[in-house]
């Protein structure tokens, strides 16, 4: 799961002054290790400023997890969503998410007067259930401490990785840990985003609860393929399962394309490649601003689940190069038939379909990608209704 | 009928003072009068309902305890009273939120009436101005004596206070719909010390308040060689108790016939000036010169009506005690001086009063006059009680000298403006930020984004997307330019730019990531071309990175900060809206290397510009882009510093720059109140360090390597 979720760090950070994204982990990773410590050794009391620049070891309702959550709903009222700070993809995620948030470190260690203000969150808010998205650590200790504090609670957990990453130790010692929880009745019911692996576990749901659509408040200037110059954008981490290479290489051979951003160097080894510019992710802000400017998102991926990315980019009306998810929901839908390839490692493909989806009239395309978003959040809504029912 | 609010912080006979004396002879004489008064009370005495039912029944009181957080009277989303570093400011402030909740709960007033000492009509005229609150009602101001005033007869020295307080005193008497003065000679003493025009003079009404005396004279007592001398204003520099206790001791050396005494039967204000007067008592005279400071009202009326009371006071703007002395029968010594006792007021010299040149000279020569053994030479023989009636109609009830009102701030459309937005990077938030002003954008609104330079792909392309849009008939703005500088150009220049490129009357300068600046773009458009005000700046709300808005770090400007503002940046850091014609007549100084902002509005507020604080539409700032904007090194600050007061100091103005700009005042104000920055941020990051390593110390893995270091030294040692 490590590998998968983090995808680009949100840390605030921005263009001109941001360092490489090398640096921006350590730093990331420094930061965390020092708030963990501080919060075991109690030494973050001292300075105001000092705290207030960096995270808590429990953060609720965090302008950064709250600010793009969709409209509240029958679905979420008195659940509290939970996730680990450290996994940028599943907070994005949580972030789209109405109702009330606690992002918790990877590794947080809960004291005593730590659970109490968890547990006093609990009955403030009349909580009664928890969605525990992805997994860490911190989030099973918190998950192991609501089911003995409020017992009468229900705890509900979403597995988001793909089952290859198991082939991480970490990622499967998780995986592990949270079957563990199921089994040991800490989670009452479980999801897992992969069609079909309800098998794992009897608590597991055979139905798919996607992800939600963030509410980014952005309206395009100009419609997808409007403008004189056509763009795309790159959105994630260069890894394996990402696959940046072929979707910037098929970009790069697309006629239809005039210049790709990304947020990861990237050197190509063909003549195009001057369509290339790297650029910063900066905050969230920043990212949905350049998603909303471009005309095309590239995301065929090797291995995903149910990507925030495409999710992103249908929030701002902008279509995506996709790979076949596996979704148990949506097929046939023009925005799947459009957009998605049968390989993500055909070039070939990558470029046809690009072609296609650019032959596409402006106003047609933003009507399917409306509709398809429309049709992801009532799927959402209507999963995790059930999901959260669930016994 | 009318109802009026008077707004104080004293009420005789809970407090002393002469305000409160003013207001306790004001609600005797017109209770009977077809008004409902009322009494907002501020002042740090308890007054209880019961005790003012019994002496004021008629009246209706308010209590407003300003030391409390009063959150019954804030939302959440308001600044309380941490984001106030200057008390006066703060009282201001909830006074104003506090008469709001009256007019809600109880209706609008027809009047509310403010003393002008410490400015507490600040926040709630301004609220008048941008539309908020108030709108049927009269703000209007009493001239009892500001700080601003009271000061330019007294040798104090400025500190960060009353530096803020003369500030917002000076912009509510500027401000209010009109103010009050007992005295022409007092408004025009005003006038000439703030710089005020005819228009204010002609709108203030002028006019005798009522005096209550416990005893009226039908003559003046006669002097006599056991007449006692009397001091009967408040221990206060500008009342001279040290010239009177200078002149009496000349006079008992000199006269060893005079057999009366001196006695002191006043009010402690400042007791630095008791002592002072103690300490100027020569040893011999100690018996004869008394201190009846804690005097019953009583005891002192009937010191002051059978003798001689001294008013060395150098200004005044009424002095109530003067005229209770004469009508109580009292001889009364006036220092011809004080304008309240100059001409055009009711003293005159010789018949109802004697008055001297304001030197201990010209007292002691009087005083030897007065206790004449020649009765013929005696100028006090003539002397009658003074003839005195106060206003028969209070102005509340039938203002003299009304002049139009000002226009009521309209609700309609909003009026043309140009939005002129300096940028560089930081794509995200110049579109959101744009996006945001669509909302309430009419097709009359232009937003000029005026780029210095930007590198980072992203914004170059959002640049280039916004540069093509085509006739945006696609997008509900009205206008859209983009005009490209380069990195060499700093911010005024590219706001300078953005300005020339404008087309509309009024202008809003908001730099990128500041915050969503809709709502207050269109309410301070709206105040500005309806002629309420000429500049209007947010409040701004100070964000963390992780947090979003934090309770206690707003930044409150201090509007037209005359005085303030020649030390720091307390108009604005980057944000307002303007008329065109003022920014091209006073445009950014390209010259700068930063504080661009605070130089072009000090300016703008020393050419008789009204700069306006909106409190109710705040911005906000991330904290790393407010210290771009207010906070550069030290001594990159004190280079701006000099340049921004030789600017202000250059342009046409009305009113005299505070002698405080010449070098004494930023000492003073940076040893009270701001710490030279760079020693600010050189011990956070000690602070950072600190923690960090301690943090690291007791790290699990330091720990244990620790332990093992002392493991390898112990075994290196056992096998040596």
């Amino acid at each position: 799961m490590v590998a998968f979720e983090g995808e680009v760090p949100t840390n605030g950070t921005d263009g001109p002054r941001s360092v490489s994204r090398r640096q921006q982990n350590r730093l990331e990773l420094l930061r965390v290790t020092i708030a963990e410590e501080q919060s075991k050794t109690g030494a973050n009391n001292t300075s105001q400023k000092h705290k207030a620049r960096t995270e808590p070891a429990l953060h609720f309702d965090a302008a950064r997890d709250t600010q793009y959550a969709t409209a509240s709903h029958l679905a979420f009222e008195g659940v509290l969503t939970v996730f680990t700070q450290e996994w940028v993809g599943v907070r994005a995620a949580a972030g789209s998410i109405p109702g009330a948030k606690l992002a918790i470190s990877k590794s947080a260690v809960l004291d005593p007067p730590t659970i109490a203000a968890l547990l006093n969150f609990l009955d403030d808010k009349k909580i009664h259930t928890v969605l525990v998205q992805g997994f860490s650590e911190g989030l099973m200790r918190a998950a192991k401490a609501v089911r003995i504090g409020r017992p009468e609670t229900r705890i509900c957990a979403v597995w988001h990785g793909a089952i290859a990453a198991w082939c991480l130790d970490d990622e499967r010692a998780l995986a592990n840990a949270f079957l563990d929880l199921a089994s040991r009745g800490v989670f009452d019911a479980i999801s897992i985003m992969k069609r079909g692996a309800h098998l794992i576990h009897p608590k597991a749901v055979p139905y798919l609860v996607p992800n939600l659509p963030p509410r980014v408040g952005i309206r395009r200037l100009l419609a997808p393929g409007a403008a004189q110059k056509r763009t795309a954008l790159f959105g994630s981490w260069n890894n394996t399962w990402k696959n940046m290479y072929a979707n910037l290489l098929a970009a790069a051979l697309s006629p239809r394309i005039d210049e790709i951003f990304t947020f990861a160097k990237a050197e190509l080894p063909i003549r195009e490649a001057h369509k290339i510019r790297q650029t910063n992710y900066g905050d969230r802000a920043q990212h949905f601003a350049l998603l909303s400017t471009v005309d095309l998102a590239l995301n065929a991926t090797v291995v995903d689940c149910h990507p925030m990315i495409e999710l992103e980019a249908i929030s701002v009306g902008t279509p995506v190069l996709r790979a076949q998810l596996d979704l148990d929901f949506g097929a046939g839908h023009p925005f799947e038939q459009l957009m998605t390839v049968s390989s993500p490692h055909s070039i070939e493909e990558l470029v046809e379909t690009i072609e296609r989806i650019a032959s596409v009239p402006s106003s047609e395309i933003s009507d399917i990608i409306e509709d398809y978003r429309k049709l992801v959040e009532t799927t959402s809504f209507e999963r995790y209704g059930r999901f959260l029912q669930e016994i | 009928m009318r109802r009026i609010c008077f707004a104080t912080f004293e009420l005789a006979p809970f407090t002393g003072g002469g305000i409160g004396t003013w207001l306790g002879n004001t609600l005797e004489a017109y209770c009977d009068t077809n008004a409902q008064i009322e009494v907002l009370f501020y002042g740090r005495q308890t007054i209880s309902q019961a005790e003012f039912g019994a002496i004021y029944p008629s009246v209706i009181l308010h209590v407003l305890d300003c030391g409390r957080s009063e959150t019954n009277l804030l939302s959440p989303d308001q600044p309380g009273r941490p984001a106030f570093h200057s008390e006066k400011m703060w009282e201001s402030y909830i006074i104003m939120r506090k008469l709001e909740q009256l007019e809600r709960d109880t209706g609008a007033y027809d009047v509310v009436e403010f003393v002008d000492w410490s400015g507490p009509g600040f926040f709630a005229i301004q609220q008048k101005r941008l539309g908020a609150s108030f709108q049927a009602t009269e703000l209007v101001v009493r001239l009892h004596g500001s700080e601003g005033v009271l000061r330019q007869f007294e040798t104090r020295p400025w500190g960060y206070q009353n530096l803020v307080q003369a500030d917002i005193e000076h912009q509510a008497i500027i401000l209010a719909d009109y103010c009050v003065s007992h005295l022409e000679a007092n408004a025009r003493h005003y006038q000439s010390i703030y710089g005020l025009s005819e228009h204010w003079l002609k709108s203030c009404q002028i006019e005798l308040p009522p005096v209550k005396t416990a005893f009226q004279a039908t003559t003046t007592v006669a002097a006599t060689s056991e007449t006692s001398l009397c001091f009967s204003s408040k221990f206060q520099g500008v009342k001279r108790p040290g010239l009177f206790v200078a002149a009496a001791a000349e006079f008992l050396n000199s006269e060893p016939s005079f057999q009366g005494s001196v006695v002191f039967a006043a009010f402690i204000a400042d007791h630095n000036e008791v002592e002072d007067a103690e300490d100027k008592v020569p040893p011999e005279l100690r018996t004869r010169i008394t201190f009846a400071t804690s005097a019953n009202p009583d005891l002192r009326n009937s010191l002051i009506r059978q003798n001689v009371v001294v008013f060395p006071n150098a200004f005044e703007t009424f002095c109530f005690a003067a005229y209770e002395a004469s009508l109580m029968g009292a001889i009364v010594v006036l220092n011809e001086r004080n304008s309240a006792f100059g001409p055009g007021t009711p003293w005159i010299d010789g018949r109802n009063c004697l008055k001297f040149d304001g030197s201990v000279a010209g007292l002691t020569s009087l005083l030897r006059r007065i206790f004449s053994a020649e009765e013929t030479a005696k100028p006090s023989a003539a002397l009658a009680p003074i003839t005195y009636e106060h206003a028969v109609t209070p102005y509340w009830l039938g203002r003299r000298n009304a002049l139009p009102a000002a226009p009521p701030i309209t609700r309609h459309a909003p009026p043309p403006l140009s939005i002129v937005i300096p940028t560089r990077e930081h794509p995200g938030q110049l579109l959101a930020q744009i996006q945001a002003l669509a909302t309430p954008m009419s097709k009359d609104w232009e937003i000029i984004v005026v780029d210095r330079g930007s590198r980072d792909p992203a914004t170059t392309h959002l640049l280039d997307t916004m540069e093509t849009l085509p006739a945006l008939d696609i997008h509900p703005l009205g206008t859209l330019k983009i005009v490209r500088c380069t990195q060499a150009s700093n911010f005024a220049m590219c706001a300078n730019r953005g300005i020339a490129e404008a087309s509309c009357e009024n202008i809003a300068v908001l730099p990128n990531r500041q915050g969503d600046y809709s709502e207050f773009a269109l309410n301070a458009t709206r105040a500005i071309a309806s002629g309420s005000c000429d500049v209007v700046v947010p409040t701004i709300r100070v964000t963390d990175e992780f947090d979003g808005p934090a309770a206690d770090t707003f930044w409150i400007p201090y509007g037209s900060a005359y005085r303030t503002g020649l030390f720091v940046n307390r108009i604005s850091p980057g944000a307002f809206v303007a008329r065109r014609r003022d920014l091209e007549t006073q445009r950014y100084d390209e010259a700068l290397e930063g504080e661009w902002t605070w130089d072009l509005l000090l300016r703008l507020a020393y050419s008789d510009h009204r700069i306006m604080v909106d409190t109710d539409r705040g911005i906000h700032i991330r904290r790393e882009d407010f210290d771009h904007w207010t906070s550069p090194p030290e001594l990159k600050r004190r280079r701006q510093v000099e340049a921004v007061r030789r600017n202000a100091w250059r342009i046409p103005r009305r009113l005299d720059l505070p002698w405080t700009a010449l070098g004494d005042g930023e000492l003073t104000t940076a040893e009270w109140h701001f710490e030279p920055r760079d020693v600010a941020r050189i011990k956070e990051e000690l602070e950072e360090t600190r923690m960090s390593l301690e943090t690291l110390a007791s790290a699990r893995t330091v720990r244990a390597t620790l332990r093992i270091g002392k493991l390898i030294k112990r075994l290196a040692g056992l096998q040596a």
